[in-house]
């Protein structure tokens, strides 16, 4: 596992953001195991601590659960993970529009921009 | 070696108002901190800040001119110096010994040496038993410093710029090294003007400039409260040096 | 103790085993020399003597060094060993080391013994074993004082150092001159005593035999200078715990 890390915010942050998009993208399966601190760290060669935080948050979260005696898992609750992709893309949207209103795009015109955008992605993936 | 206060949540170093003057120079000025266990903290200051002379202080080195050090509770003296694993930027091996004759010295007076601990790191720093000390390039001497200093099971590790005049393949492999070798119940701080490489291990940073504390706090705090990284704080702070 | 000895060895292992392999390589060659050129016992024995006496000096020296040396090491101020004993290593290193040079010089002479039945005066050993004990008292006592006055040159924390140490070691030697003075006007110190029975018995020394003048041992002394060096460990421990910085 390689994160490209941005010592400007937290850490634990960015490695939450890591591992939700990872579930998110079904790269780590519902009821998958997830590395052990130690593991972790020694891969990212990031402080213990800050992975245990991470850990922390994505259980308060309900996004990760531990088995007593067994370690950590992805939640089974395929719920859950969809809750999580869509407040994932939220996030994303909002950054988008608020990007987009200060570039003077309305409403509509947005909503017009993203489907053309998008129409050519397709038709790009379409020909090749 | 008893700890004093196992039944209670007990700092491993307190630091009480230290100050240290040596001749004509005022080193280290009225520096209080506590560290507690399962930390690795960063002691960060440019060349001559005094974060050595309070590396040396802690170790039992350099007496403080004023103000109390304390190890789990006991005064800095020959009891604390079974708790702390210091690693100088001078050499801690005689000229006149090999590799293994450094590993012996060290088993003969630590209790908690972990002989096998040593050989394995000895393996990974890619150091052999019949190495003469006096052979050794710089990064190599370093890294059997290194691995002196970690092999034993101390409360306190001090490492003095173990990054320094290393290259960054060793680098990574010292990084790597500290974060396998992390305890819960032991500490380490370590000394560097070098952060941007290392800062991702520190739970925790204390800023020595001119030798007084001008910072003290863990590092994702200060990351999400300054939206800064440690190396630049740190340039910040150092900014007139 | 015994580890830190040890290690004091270690690290000059090569020179003293060289130091003793010379010796005995001098004592050898002026042995053949004296038989060569058929010099006089007397010379020959002299000559020998100065040679093992030299030898005892580098050892001293050596201690010294190993001392210093020690105090500076930041190997050997990180253990967790009792200050004492940082103190005490080397001179009871350079004590074990002096024996065995004895020893040797012991044996060297029992072979003349044997080789010459007439070379030694009568009462030889007996008095020979005065003076050496004696000898060796006062190279303690010498060495504990060096030890001190190296300790103090380190604990200070300014330039001309060495000077401070030797200023130290003459201040010593008066204090301690005056004392015995004063309350043992009729005595020597070990070092004297040593050599007492050279001096007054000098015309006594013939291939007959050779006697000792006065005591062989001095107790008023013996008792001031083993005060003094008791009071020098502690201060040398008390320095190098609070003062001496690396």
């Amino acid at each position: 596992m390689t994160i490209e890390f941005d010592n400007n915010l937290p850490i634990y942050i960015q490695i939450m953001n890591y591992i939700k998009g990872e579930i998110v993208t079904g790269k780590l399966k519902p009821g998958d195991k997830i590395p052990s601190v130690r593991e972790l760290a020694s891969d990212l060669q990031i402080n213990p601590n800050t992975v245990q935080r991470t850990f922390q948050e994505l259980e308060r979260e309900t996004i990760v659960e531990t088995r007593r005696g067994m370690g950590r898992y992805v939640t089974s609750e395929e719920g859950r993970i969809m809750t999580i992709k869509k407040e994932m893309a939220k996030d994303v949207l909002d950054r988008f529009i608020r990007g987009m209103r200060e570039l003077g795009f309305q409403g509509e015109d947005i909503v017009a921009a993203v489907a053309e955008s998008v129409g050519h992605e397709d038709a790009e993936k379409g020909d090749v | 070696m008893q700890k004093k206060g196992m039944y209670s949540v007990e700092d491993i170093l307190q630091i009480q108002q230290v100050s240290k003057k040596y001749w004509s120079k005022q080193a280290v000025r009225d520096i209080s901190f506590t560290l507690g266990p399962g930390k690795i903290i960063g002691l960060l200051g440019s060349n001559g800040s005094g974060k050595t002379t309070i590396m040396k202080m802690i170790a039992g080195l350099a007496q403080p001119t004023s103000g109390k050090i304390a190890v789990y509770g006991n005064p800095v003296g020959v009891e604390t110096k079974s708790l702390i694993s210091f690693m100088p930027d001078q050499p801690l091996t005689e000229s006149w010994m090999t590799v293994g004759d450094a590993l012996r010295f060290y088993s003969d007076f630590f209790a908690d040496f972990d002989q096998a601990k040593a050989e394995r790191m000895l393996d990974f720093m890619k150091l052999s038993l019949a190495d003469k000390v006096r052979s050794l390039s710089k990064g190599m001497s370093e890294r059997l410093q290194l691995t002196l200093a970690l092999s034993r099971k101390a409360s306190l590790y001090l490492l003095d710029e173990p990054l320094g005049g290393v290259d960054p393949v060793a680098r990574t492999r010292i990084l790597n090294a500290l974060v396998e070798f992390y305890e819960e119940d032991s500490s380490i701080l370590i000394s560097t003007h070098l952060v941007s490489d290392i800062e991702r291990i520190f739970d925790e940073v204390i800023m020595v400039k001119n030798g007084e504390m001008v910072m003290h706090g863990n590092v994702e705090e200060l990351r999400l409260q300054h939206g800064k990284s440690m190396d630049e704080l740190f340039r910040e702070v150092f900014a007139e040096c | 103790m015994l580890k830190l000895m040890k290690y004091d060895f270690r690290r000059n292992r090569d020179q003293i085993l060289g130091l003793y392999a010379v010796t005995l390589l001098l004592e050898a060659v002026i042995w053949i020399l004296a038989e060569v050129y058929h010099w006089e016992n007397l010379s020959m024995l002299v000559l020998q003597a100065v040679t093992y006496f030299s030898a005892a000096i580098f050892l001293v020296v050596l201690a010294c060094r190993t001392y210093s040396t020690n105090l500076k090491s930041y190997g050997r101020k990180l253990i967790p060993v009792k200050t004492l004993y940082t103190v005490l290593s080397p001179l009871l290193l350079n004590l074990i080391l002096l024996i065995v040079l004895i020893a040797l010089a012991v044996l060297h002479v029992a072979i003349y013994g044997f080789v010459y039945p007439d070379i030694l005066p009568k009462d030889f050993w007996y008095i020979s074993f005065i003076s050496v004990l004696n000898l060796l008292g006062a190279a303690m006592v010498f060495l504990i004082a060096l030890t001190f006055s190296i300790t103090v040159s380190h604990s200070l924390p300014f330039r001309s150092k060495v000077w401070i140490g030797i200023l130290t070691l003459f201040v010593l030697n008066l204090i301690l001159g005056l004392v015995e003075g004063q309350l043992f006007p009729d005595s020597g110190g070990w070092m004297e005593l040593a050599f007492r029975y050279n001096f007054t018995s000098g015309e006594y020394l013939n291939a007959n035999g050779i006697e000792a003048a006065g005591k062989a041992f001095d107790i008023g002394p013996a008792l001031i200078e083993t005060v003094f060096c008791l009071i020098l460990l502690y201060a040398s421990t008390w320095l190098v715990k609070k003062k001496v910085e690396i």
